[in-house]
């Protein structure tokens, strides 16, 4: 299960770096971005993933999943809101000068 | 005064500003609070200053947990280098850029504390975030009234988001493997396996700092930002991708550094040819510096990879003169109206600075630049790697082609313009730093020592 979720999260990151890369539109790019940071939340959330182990409430020897990155994606979670309305308010306002979201077409401008 | 004040007073000082945007403006305490925001942080930096050269290192435990469930804040030399460089040119910078608007202030001096917490944090995942305050400031701080700059704004955001995932992924797997997130209990711990997170941090601390493969983002986002963005932009927040290299590289992941020293020497020497050629061909004078940069970077990753003390030595003056040389120059191409390199025109107060700073940058004697190029040659040699040391005395030689034809080239007059001397006066201080570090390198020389011992060669 655990496993799962890890490698999930990988193959989510590459599908984005992948949309990053190759796709010509700043609109794809950004949801290239949001999907690596959708898989990166993943990844952290699975690494404190513990077979059968129960809330973090310690009583007694039960086992407890790790709540430590949990509670950094919180942190990682609002970054990425920062940085992906930041992201598309540059691409407003790039739509708004140069009435185009191509970057090849940006490119020779 | 506790080192969580370096971090904490910038934040709050932006904060109070941001509320004062619901009154009327009140220039003068406006510029008053920006600058205490900044000046607080180095007096307390300063302050320690007794304590970190007795081999001292000063600890933080934010609320006063231990340090493998809390964050820690450590000030040892190396920091205490840093923050004390970085928080002298953020002062500089601020002065002179007191004409311009509230939001930019604002924005400042939330670089100025994300850069702070970089530099003194020790765990690992803290450091993302205050990664991420810096660079979400320093994409905004890009944008000017151009056209282009929301395009370079934009590939900036691009690279530095993929670079923050990378990170991001390496502190997870690091976790993983070891099960705490403080850099000193994780080095205390024999990691060798880690080689992966090895790359992976390397190529986001890379395209942070702008080593050779990765550069690409550099000349857009720097030659089209406002003047002093550029100056901190290419002086300051480069180097602190270097700074986490260090931190990082000599502590956890020690032996696969060294593992791969000789790659890390190679791409270190190719960032330098090809920063200093790129820089050779361009016609306008913020890209043609912002490509010596790459240039400067590229000699300081070098002298970084070959992992001795004295490379260390060497590696750490030449962040100094870079940092100070590159600030002056950019300052005074803020001062400079038309910037293609063939229309050149100025007084001789920018042009004189501007001579100064391109000497530094060359290397040449009685200057900061020269006691870096210095330790890096003397180093180079040392490990044998003569090669090295010719490429870099051969791309001095490149450095002092473009940057002397461009003083050249200033040194015509103009008519007559005014400057205000709140934007002269760090000018003056810079180019003299340049001049009085040369001279008297015995000032930090103790620091410098301390922070390569700190961290060890290879032994």
């Amino acid at each position: 299960m655990i496993l799962n979720g890890i490698i999930t999260g990988i193959i989510l990151i590459l599908i984005g770096l992948y949309g990053m890369i190759a796709k010509r539109h700043i609109f794809k790019i950004i949801l290239g971005l949001i999907i690596i940071s959708t898989g990166i939340v993943l990844f952290f959330v699975s690494l404190g993933y513990v077979n059968n182990g129960i809330a973090p409430i310690i009583s007694g020897d039960n086992l407890y999943v790790d709540p430590l990155p949990h509670t950094l994606m919180l942190t990682t979670i609002v970054v990425e809101v920062c940085i992906t309305s930041l992201a598309l308010v540059l691409a407003l306002k790039i739509y708004e000068k140069y009435k185009t979201l191509d970057i090849k077409i940006l490119e020779d401008i | 005064m506790d080192i969580i004040f370096i971090v904490i007073i910038p934040f709050f000082v932006s904060f109070i500003l941001s509320l004062m945007r619901v009154f009327r403006r009140n220039i003068f305490f406006e510029n008053f609070l920006s600058i205490t925001g900044i000046l607080i942080p180095f007096l307390v930096s300063v302050s320690t200053f007794s304590a970190v050269r007795s081999g001292e290192i000063i600890t933080y435990n934010i609320g006063g947990w231990s340090p493998f469930l809390g964050i820690t804040l450590k000030m040892d030399a190396l920091s205490f280098f840093f923050s004390f460089l970085s928080l002298t040119l953020l002062i500089l910078i601020m002065i002179y850029s007191l004409s311009r608007s509230p939001e930019y202030k604002i924005l400042y001096l939330l670089m100025t504390g994300g850069m702070q917490g970089i530099l003194l944090t020790r765990d690992i995942f803290n450091m993302y975030v205050f990664f991420e305050i810096l660079s979400v400031t320093t994409y905004i701080l890009v944008v000017s009234k151009e056209k282009r700059s929301y395009k370079a704004s934009f590939k900036y955001l691009t690279l530095g988001s993929i670079a923050s995932v990378l990170f991001l992924l390496g502190t997870g797997i690091v976790y993983k493997t070891t099960g705490v997130l403080n850099i000193d209990i994780i080095s205390s711990m024999n990691t060798p396996q880690l080689k992966i997170t090895f790359l992976l941090f390397l190529t986001s601390l890379g395209i942070k700092s702008g080593i050779f493969p990765l550069h690409f983002w550099i000349p857009d986002a720097h030659s089209i930002a406002p003047p002093p963005v550029s100056a901190f932009l290419s002086g300051l927040v480069l180097k602190i991708g270097i700074y986490s290299m260090l931190r990082l590289f000599y502590t956890v992941f020690r032996t696969n550094f060294f593992e791969m020293n000789d790659v890390l020497i190679a791409l270190g020497a190719i960032t330098v040819i090809f920063g200093s050629f790129l820089a050779l061909s361009q016609k306008n004078l913020k890209k043609m510096l912002a490509y010596s940069s790459i240039n400067q970077i590229g000699i300081i990753f070098l002298a970084l990879s070959f992992g001795t003390e004295l490379g260390i030595i060497g590696g750490l003056y030449m962040i100094l003169a870079h940092a100070v040389a590159k600030v002056c120059l950019f300052l005074c191409s803020g001062m400079i109206g038309d910037l293609n390199l063939l229309n050149l025109k100025s007084k001789p107060f920018v042009s004189i600075p501007f001579f100064i700073g391109a000497i530094s940058m060359i290397g040449l004697p009685f200057t900061c630049g020269f006691i870096g190029k210095y330790y890096v040659c003397l180093a180079a040699v040392e490990t044998s790697y003569t090669l090295y040391a010719g490429v870099i005395l051969f791309t001095s030689i490149i450095s002092a082609v473009y940057l002397l034809r461009a003083s050249y080239y200033l040194f015509r007059t103009s008519e007559d313009y005014k400057i205000p001397y709140s934007m002269r006066i760090p000018v003056y201080i810079t180019s003299s730093l340049c001049i009085i570090l040369g001279i008297l390198p015995l000032m930090i020389s103790d620091i410098v020592e301390l922070a390569a011992k700190t961290l060890g060669g290879i032994v």
